[in-house]
């Protein structure tokens, strides 16, 4: 079953065109990556599928029936602007956005005690929101989206603004619920990010949908050869017309190599005219597909 | 399990246990009982001192008794003295101007206290002029008039060649009083005397203070709540389980539920107060026997659809709104119409049957204002109440469409204030 399925969904903000009809087709139990840089409009799209934005055209369903009361109550969603009730409780907190979300009170606090141990927040049970940290909010934010134990989750930019060790917490977590079968969606403009834990993505820039399907796919068709090259010298054989396209990170350079141009002829090239303490034939990164179609579509 | 319910719930329980509502829920009716009290305490208590006055008397006949009359038994000061000592000037055949001039200079430098000047045509003159440096303290005043008119009264009579006692004069010569009787639609007779008029006035006034109060006080406190859910952010999480309509509403009942849980606290002391001082008790009673069981569900059937009306409408401006400078431009829009509807309600009280009024009453911002007013002094036409409730009741379902739509687009908005333009756009949005 798909878990989301959007035909011809576009919403423009007077002049401004947010998304141009876009169709997702999400099935259930995938962990799916909605890309695309700044402004691109991953969270207008999102906001469309939890009906907060009405679609000037095009339809929603999820779980197979249009968006209702039923369907809200199966999603948790994590909007990229986080906020709650800054003078309530942590528990009270926790407990009515749960009671909105279907979840009787007897029902949502023993889950709290869980998810608030599971998230080192235990002691911050009976503080007030605004005494937490950023961080701590954040997690907080995240024990509120998935505490009515959804079978959607909406993450947009779940990753922002937590520290590496929260970020590693999160990743397991999200990863113990797609293995409980639950439907991921969540936005990012970090490719490392999506590259790691989606199955399928869409990539879209200014509103439009630029690529989408399995992620090992895509990258079985993007699988022009990439090489990751250090060397010390002369670097002129990077002009060389069998690069495409190269990103020097200082460390170490990656060249996209150009349509049938062949490594080995590269490697002999830069061995002539500097010395080489690197040479990786990769497949393209997630990140070299996003710039190249993003630099391709704008 | 209801959402609309978990968000009343929340509002509710949020509000009640906040200190500054407890604080206020137990001092509000002292300070406004103070605020009634204090006042008209301090305009009573005139100092304990003499006031010396001064009469030139051109008649020549009037000034011997002023002084018994002015100082009647409550005129007089606690050590026994008067209050109103009377100094008779003669004018001694001299220039009235220049005995003025000098008077005008001894009340300027406090000597006296002021003067006045009785007219040579004591039957015809109707005004005596009264010269002071202060002529806005009404209790000196009344004093002064009720003395002259004891004193002038009498001797008119007497000068007319009717001889009688002074107290007989005064008796015979009271002004007629109206008794004011008001004949409900029955037939019956309702109310009467002056007291049920000025308890029926004093009802509708506080009944209408009472409306306009909690208007201005939670209306405003629904739009804070809406500035703060979007400034917070929590807002978008809200909406992603409960609908627009479901978070207004919710809040609205809410916001109403606190301001009843407050009313009931205050109502509950009254009637303690009620209780405790058994002496007023009677004269209550008299007084709100006066109140017909229809004004009070009049009352509070106005008051709740009034409240929607406005709660609604306070709301959208709150979604309208992006910061707390914004919020006070908003909130004047909101309450320009709770203010025209105080205003046309005092024309509903003196002219409660005229068609202007009927027709007040059917436009929904002012329909609790006049209704509330017109109820309570006289009842109008069943099918007036009738056809007022329902176009209140389709403002409120208009007022509530157009405010979940813009609530619904206006609260994710951030940033810049939105213009008029906007927010007649939002509303064209699905």
């Amino acid at each position: 079953m798909n878990v989301v399925e959007a035909r011809g969904i576009c919403k423009s903000f007077g002049e401004h065109q947010a998304v141009q009809p876009l169709d997702l087709i999400i099935p259930e139990g995938t962990v799916y990556g909605l890309l695309g840089p700044n402004g691109a409009g991953k969270t207008t799209t999102i906001r469309m599928l939890m009906d907060i934005l009405a679609p000037d055209e095009g339809s929603i369903h999820l779980f197979g029936k249009p968006m209702g009361p039923q369907a809200r109550d199966r999603i948790g969603y994590l909007p990229e602007e986080r906020g709650l009730y800054p003078k309530m409780k942590v528990v009270e907190v926790l407990s009515f956005l749960a009671a909105i979300h279907g979840v009787p009170r007897a029902v949502s606090r023993p889950r709290i005690d869980h998810w608030l141990e599971r998230m080192e927040l235990s002691e911050w049970r009976e503080k007030k929101v605004q005494e937490l940290s950023k961080g701590m909010q954040q997690k907080l934010q995240f024990v509120a989206t998935v505490l009515h134990d959804p079978d959607l989750v909406v993450l947009d930019e779940p990753f922002s603004g937590l520290d590496p060790i929260n970020v590693n917490l999160m990743k397991d977590i999200l990863l113990e619920l797609t293995r409980a079968g639950k439907t991921l969606i969540f936005s990012t403009h970090i490719m490392e990010q999506a590259e790691k834990l989606c199955e399928s993505i869409c990539l879209i820039n200014k509103g439009r949908k630029v690529l989408d399907g399995k992620l090992a796919e895509i990258k079985k068709t993007y699988s022009k050869n990439s090489v990751i090259l250090s060397y010390e010298g002369n670097g002129d054989f990077l002009e060389h017309p069998s690069v495409a396209r190269k990103d020097d990170y200082g460390q170490y350079v990656e060249v996209a190599l150009a349509e049938g141009a062949d490594p080995q002829e590269l490697l002999r090239l830069a061995a002539s005219s500097a010395r080489i303490t690197r040479f990786e034939v990769v497949r393209p990164t997630l990140n070299d597909i996003f710039i190249q179609q993003v630099e391709a579509t704008s | 399990m209801n959402k609309g319910y978990e968000i009343f719930r929340r509002e509710y329980l949020e509000r009640v246990r906040k200190k500054s509502f407890l604080i206020l829920t137990l001092i509000g009716p002292l300070l406004l009982s103070g605020m009634m009290v204090i006042p008209q305490l301090l305009i009573n208590s005139s100092p304990d001192r003499v006031q010396q006055l001064a009469v030139i008397d051109l008649s020549g006949r009037l000034a011997e008794g002023l002084e018994e009359a002015f100082n009647t038994a409550d005129n007089h000061l606690k050590d026994g003295r008067l209050r109103y000592p009377v100094e008779v000037v003669d004018l001694r055949g001299g220039d009235l101007e220049v005995l003025q001039e000098e008077l005008n200079q001894r009340v300027a430098d406090g000597s006296v206290y002021g003067y006045l000047v009785i007219p040579e045509d004591l039957a015809g003159e109707k005004k005596i002029a009264f010269y002071a440096r202060n002529i806005s303290n009404l209790r000196d005043q009344q004093a002064l008039r009720n003395g002259l008119s004891n004193a002038l009264i009498p001797l008119r009579f007497r000068e007319a060649g009717l001889d009688m006692e002074t107290d007989e004069i005064l008796q015979r010569a009271r002004r007629v009083r109206l008794h004011p009787v008001q004949i409900g639609e029955d037939g019956q007779v309702e109310a009467s005397g002056r007291m049920a008029q000025v308890v029926k006035m004093a009802t509708a006034y506080g009944m209408l203070m009472i409306f306009y109060m909690t208007l201005m006080l939670w209306g405003v406190s629904i739009m804070r709540g809406v500035v703060e859910e979007k400034s917070s952010k929590v807002v978008e999480v809200l909406l992603s389980s409960v609908t627009a309509r479901q978070l207004l509403f919710g809040k609205v009942l809410g916001i109403g539920a606190v301001a009843m849980t407050q009313y009931l606290v205050w109502a509950g002391a009254g009637i303690l107060g009620y209780f405790a001082l058994s002496s007023s008790a009677l004269e209550l009673q008299g007084a709100l026997a006066t109140l017909s069981v229809w004004t009070v569900v009049a009352f509070l059937g106005y008051f709740v659809l009034g409240y929607f009306f406005y709660a609604s409408l306070f709301a959208a401006l709150g979604a309208c709104s992006t910061s707390d400078e914004d919020m006070q431009q908003f909130q004047q829009i909101g309450a320009i119409p709770a203010i025209v509807g105080m205003l046309l309600s005092f024309y509903a009280f003196t002219n409660p049957d005229t068609t202007w009024s009927t027709v007040l009453s059917m436009i929904p911002p002012f329909t609790p204002f006049v209704m509330i007013v017109r109820t309570s002094v006289m009842a109008p036409p069943l099918w007036e109440v009738g056809l007022s409730v329902l176009s209140l009741l389709i403002g409120i379902v208009v007022m509530t469409w157009v405010a979940a739509k813009i609530f619904r687009i206006g609260i994710l908005m951030t940033g810049k204030k939105p213009t008029f333009k906007e927010i007649f756009r939002w509303l064209r949005y699905a």
